[in-house]
Parts: structure tokens; C-alpha cells; sequence
């Protein structure tokens, strides 16, 4: 079903929403979950609690993007999962956690922290500025928190030329963020 | 701010955008750049064999301090100026310096114009052709920029694997595309009735606003309706002035939005305060502030707008609509140039039998030594700090920075040390 009737079915409060949102987003959302979770109950717990928050927030919301407004949802559900399981590894997040601690301004560099929504623009901003190319690593790497085993299979690129692509944005981030950081 | 933020904060990127990344885009057809490069040259009137005058090089790849000065003086002594030039009446292009270890080569380019100064953000596009075969950010180089301090000199640097077949043949590096952000204003405008927002409102001293230069605290409290405007967008967006005062220059605003608002770029508006005759922005030193912690009902935003109102009575509001890339100039150029291998290597002894360690201050080869399917590489130097590395490949382990090889204390694959450090080293070629 084309994204905008689905949309329409959530404004009407017609519950076929849901069910029609699970039927075509459930594999896209599952795979962003399950590279962040890594365990199959989890993950479906995340799903239905995506398709919970979607009912709930349209509307008054109504997404330009449908599948990346949901796989934002699931996204950051997952995160509250993985912060339940304090005891418990972050498998793969953890590895995409420490590369972007390299992308974090010094703490004595910055005079005042940015908080999430300058933040937020601030990437938002960096990303567009980026060549569909590198937008493609940097969002497959940190978005959809892929390896970069399966990024350089999906490009064709060496291992090695999409770590060190990654590198060199992280380092351009982390300049970017220290200059937003400046008063 | 912890990572966990940045990823949070990564996650709110425009949904057109990430949902345009789930696929890896294609270029455009090689054969097609190369055609359009070549019209370009045969149009070209090269005047005069201008000498650069502001030349970049290998040195101010990395900031001063990061490399060891015996690493600094092994890339001295490795670095050799390329001097690949074209002119024009408007702009110099030149490959400047190259730096390489028959692994590896480092580039270094820069683009000069005469005339107007590049905006800011602007960027171009990088190929390298080696003999008829192409490397580029898709797959075969890393590139960088490389601050000039000079609004008329675009500069940066490539490094790219660099095999035997590559060296010592014809080369050339193609810059193009140089183009530069524009900002886009919708066309709907919103003509607020600035003397009804000021004699509607009464003015609160918050002593918070003062903090927007610099500090996150927000009044906690909800602020008083006063002179509410309300603008009404093409999309049905619903989006409320009901604060203003003007204070030592500049103008601030409270902008509400009825709708439960992410942090996402599809539920951003920021306003342009723009000339209402000639449509010009009056002044783009305004900053997007949110309040945390609040309800959708009461999130708002603050803009702060530094304007002279009294030349800006006419003033009105135009929500902005992204960026497009304009082309600064319409000029490629294509800079021919040959390099080979300019820095030598050192065999360091390797504590496995039939193993060996080969490498210059840019980078390392190991080969003979079986591992792991994934193999982890740490390197330590002789102060007992980690080598930072980018790379996945032992036969190519490049440094982050230079290091001298003499410095190279430790060398572990899966946590197995396979440096001999109680052998001399011995000095060798690749």
C-alpha cells in the first residue's frame, strides 16, 4: 500500500494502520533492530513497540518520509532495550559507540555543549554536505548501524577503503562540532 | 556530550536523505567525465606558465605536532614537488606535492582564484586516472581538506592505494564540479504586522534569554501568549509567533509549533528574515534554540535575529528550504602528472620464520604470518603509545599519522606479538 493511504488510515484511526505498516515495514525496521540488538525477542518486542509509538504520534505527526520516520523510531527503541540490559553487551552498537567517540570534540575545546537539537542540526547539516558516495557510508555505518563488512559488500569496496572513509568523517564531524561548539 | 548522544542525534537526519542512503549511488558513467574534461582542455587558453603563488603541500596534511620529528624528517626527505599546473585567466590548478612508499601515495592539490573569493562550503570533485584506469571516493582514494587560510585557495589532499601497476606511468588528476552550497527560501511569505507583535506584547525581563549566546538552561516556565501570530504553511504546518522584544540589536522571537515536533529536519523551520521589497535576507546571524523537557503543546523555538529593524519595517518572514550546490565556476581541469616511489621502507625483524615486517613512515606490510579471518592489529611505539591504524588489510596497514620506523616498539595480530625486538634492525627495500 502506497505510503500516503497508509497515512491517511492513521488519521481516519482505522486500525488497518498498523497492520498494513507491519506488513510493509516489518522486514526494513527488523533489520535496523537486529543490528543494534542482535536477539531475535528483543527485536520483536522493539517492533511492536514501533508500530505502537506510529499509532500513538499521527497523527498530529504526519511524516514526509514514512520508512525512515519508523526505522528513526525503531532506532532509538532499541537503544532504550539495550539500556535495559545494563548488564549485558551492546554487541554491535558498542563497536559504532566507541568509533564515534573519535568524532567528539575534546571536553576542552568546546566552550558550551550542544544540546540535542542544535546538535542534531548540526549533523544534520554536516550530512548534506557530504557526496552521495560518503552519505551512503556515513548513514549505513551510524544510522543503520550496518557492518562494515556488509557496507563494502553492498558498494563493492575494499574493507579497508570504507574503514578509512569512515575515518576521515568521523574526523571531519569532530571539526564540525567544535566549531558549533564555539561561542 | 557522550557518544551515545551523537548517535541519538544521528538518527534524527532528514528521512529523504537516510532513505536515499539505503542504496549505494552510482556515478555518472566514466567514459562520459572524460569526454567533457577533454572538450574543456581543447577550449582552454593557457596565457602564461603562472607560477602558484601560495603553494600546499605534504606538511600541512597533518597539524604541527602530531608527527614525531624523526617522522617529520623521513616525509621531508620523502615529499617531491609534482609542479602539474593549469591556468586560466580566472583560476590556477595545480597537483603540488606527492609522497610515496610504493604502497601508498599521498597527493596534494590546490585551486587558486584570481577574482572572487570561493564561498563558503565550497567542493569539488576528485579523479584520478592511472593510464586509463580511475580511482575516486567511490572506491579507490581517501581524500581531505586542507585548511589555507586564504578564501581564495581551495586545497586538500588524496591518499590511495597505490600497486605497482599504478607507478611510474602517466597519470593525471581531474578536479570538477566546483560548486557551492545556495540556500533555497520558499516562496510563501509572511508579512508580520511588527508594530501589532509590539504593542500586543508586554515585555518580560527573562534573565534566561541573556543565555542564548551561549549557555542550554530554558526557563522552565511557559511563555505568556502575547500578540500571537500565526503563520500557516503550504503544508498544512500550523506555526505560532507570540513572543517578540527587541533588546541591544537584536530581535528575538518565541515560535511555536501546535504539533508534536521532533528534532528531525522535516519538522525544522527556521525563518529568514528577508527585505520585503528586494527579498534579500537582512541577516543570517540567527540561531534555531529548543527547549528540553517539554510537552509537543509547549515546545517552542527561540529565534534570535541580529537586524536593525528601523531599515526593516518591511520586513517579512520566508521559511527556509534547504540547500541546492550551484557550480562556482564551469572550468575542469585536468593536471598531468607521473610520480613513483619517493620514500623507502625498513625491514624490522619478525619473530615468525619465513615472516616479514616491511615499513616507511606512512605504513606497514606484513606478510608470511597466517591469521585470523579477522585479524586485529596493535601497534605500540617505543613511549608505550598505540599506533593508530586505518586499515583492515595486513599487506597495507596505514598510519593515522607518520611514524618513524626505528619508533616501532611493539607489532601484535590477535593479541600475538610478532615483532623480534631483540634483533637489530636491519635496513632493507620493498
Amino acid at each position: 500500500m502506497d505510503d500516503n493511504k497508509i497515512i491517511e488510515l492513521y488519521f481516519a484511526r482505522n486500525e488497518a494502520a498498523v497492520a498494513e505498516t507491519e506488513k510493509k515495514y516489518s522486514g526494513y525496521c527488523g533489520a535496523v533492530a537486529r543490528n543494534i540488538l542482535n536477539k531475535r525477542e528483543d527485536e520483536e518486542e522493539c517492533l511492536n513497540d514501533t508500530w505502537l509509538a506510529a499509532w500513538n504520534d499521527i497523527p498530529p505527526s504526519r511524516p514526509s518520509v514514512l520508512r525512515a520516520y519508523l526505522g528513526r523510531i525503531t532506532r532509538n527503541l532499541s537503544l532504550n532495550i539495550l539500556r535495559r540490559r545494563s548488564a549485558q553487551k551492546r554487541g554491535g552498537l558498542e563497536a559504532i559507540l566507541s568509533e564515534l567517540d573519535e568524532a567528539l570534540p575534546a571536553a576542552d575545546s568546546v566552550e558550551r555543549e550542544l544540546d540535542g537539537r542544535e546538535l542534531a542540526a548540526a549533523v544534520n547539516e554536516f550530512v548534506n554536505e557530504l557526496s552521495p558516495q560518503e552519505k551512503f557510508f556515513f548513514l549505513q555505518r551510524y544510522w543503520y548501524c550496518n557492518s562494515v563488512s556488509d557496507i563494502a559488500a553492498r558498494s563493492g569496496a575494499a574493507q579497508q577503503r570504507v574503514s578509512q572513509v569512515l575515518f576521515r568523517l568521523r574526523a571531519r564531524l569532530k571539526k564540525r562540532l567544535e566549531k558549533e561548539g564555539h561561542i | 556530550m557522550n557518544s551515545e548522544k551523537l548517535w541519538i542525534a544521528i538518527g534524527e537526519t532528514d528521512g529523504a536523505v537516510v532513505a536515499a542512503a539505503e542504496n549505494f549511488p552510482k556515478r555518472k558513467p566514466r567514459s562520459l567525465h572524460i569526454l567533457l574534461v577533454a572538450a574543456i582542455i581543447l577550449s582552454f587558453s593557457v596565457t602564461a606558465f603562472a607560477v602558484i603563488k601560495y603553494r600546499i603541500g605534504i606538511n600541512n596534511i597533518w597539524n604541527n605536532g602530531e608527527i614525531s620529528e624523526s617522522a617529520a624528517s623521513e616525509i621531508e626527505k620523502g615529499t617531491v614537488q609534482v609542479g602539474a599546473e593549469k591556468t586560466d585567466e580566472m583560476y590556477s590548478a595545480a597537483v603540488t606535492e606527492a609522497l610515496s612508499d610504493g604502497r601508498n601515495l599521498y597527493l596534494t592539490w590546490q585551486i587558486e582564484s584570481r577574482g572572487k573569493p570561493f564561498p563558503k562550503g565550497t567542493r569539488t570533485l576528485i579523479d584520478l586516472d592511472f593510464g586509463g584506469v580511475t580511482v575516486n571516493t567511490d572506491m579507490g582514494y581517501v581524500g581531505g581538506e586542507i585548511e589555507t587560510g586564504s578564501e581564495n585557495i581551495l586545497a586538500g589532499y588524496i591518499v590511495t592505494d597505490w600497486n605497482e601497476g599504478m607507478q611510474n606511468v602517466p597519470a593525471a588528476l581531474c578536479i570538477s564540479n566546483i560548486e557551492a552550497p545556495e540556500e533555497i527560501l520558499s516562496g510563501t511569505e509572511y508579512a508580520p504586522d511588527w508594530a501589532a507583535i509590539f504593542e500586543k506584547c508586554e515585555y518580560i525581563d527573562f534573565p534566561e534569554i541573556k543565555y542564548i549566546h551561549g549557555c542550554g538552561d530554558w526557563p522552565k516556565e511557559y511563555f505568556p501568549q502575547y500578540g500571537r501570530l500565526e503563520l500557516k504553511t503550504e503544508d498544512s504546518d500550523c506555526n505560532m509567533i507570540d513572543f517578540a522584544y527587541w533588546e541591544d540589536g537584536w530581535l528575538y522571537l518565541t515560535v511555536k509549533n501546535p504539533k508534536s515536533a521532533g528534532t528531525g529536519a522535516e519538522s525544522k523551520w527556521i525563518y529568514a528574515l528577508c527585505d520585503g521589497e528586494t527579498g534579500k535576507e537582512i541577516d543570517f546571524e540567527h540561531r534555531l534554540f529548543a527547549r528540553e523537557g517539554g510537552t509537543p503543546a509547549t515546545n517552542y523555538y527561540v529565534l534570535a535575529y541580529r537586524a536593525d529593524l528601523s531599515t526593516a519595517e518591511n520586513a517579512v518572514l520566508k521559511k527556509r528550504g534547504g540547500t541546492v550546490y550551484k557550480a562556482v565556476t564551469e572550468q575542469n581541469f585536468r593536471l598531468d602528472f607521473s610520480a613513483g616511489v619517493t620514500l623507502s621502507s625498513t625491514d624490522l625483524p619478525c619473530a615468525v620464520p619465513g615472516g616479514r615486517i616491511s615499513c616507511s613512515a606512512l605504513s606497514m606490510s606484513i606478510s608470511g604470518v597466517a591469521a585470523a579471518e579477522n585479524e586485529a592489529v596493535e601497534i605500540t611505539d617505543v613511549t608505550g603509545n598505540s599506533v593508530e591504524i586505518i586499515s583492515y588489510s595486513l599487506e597495507n596497514i596505514l598510519f593515522e599519522t607518520p611514524q618513524d620506523p626505528a619508533s616501532i616498539a611493539s607489532i601484535k595480530i590477535n593479541g600475538k606479538e610478532i615483532l623480534d625486538a631483540n634483533s637489530a634492525v636491519k635496513r632493507g627495500t620493498n
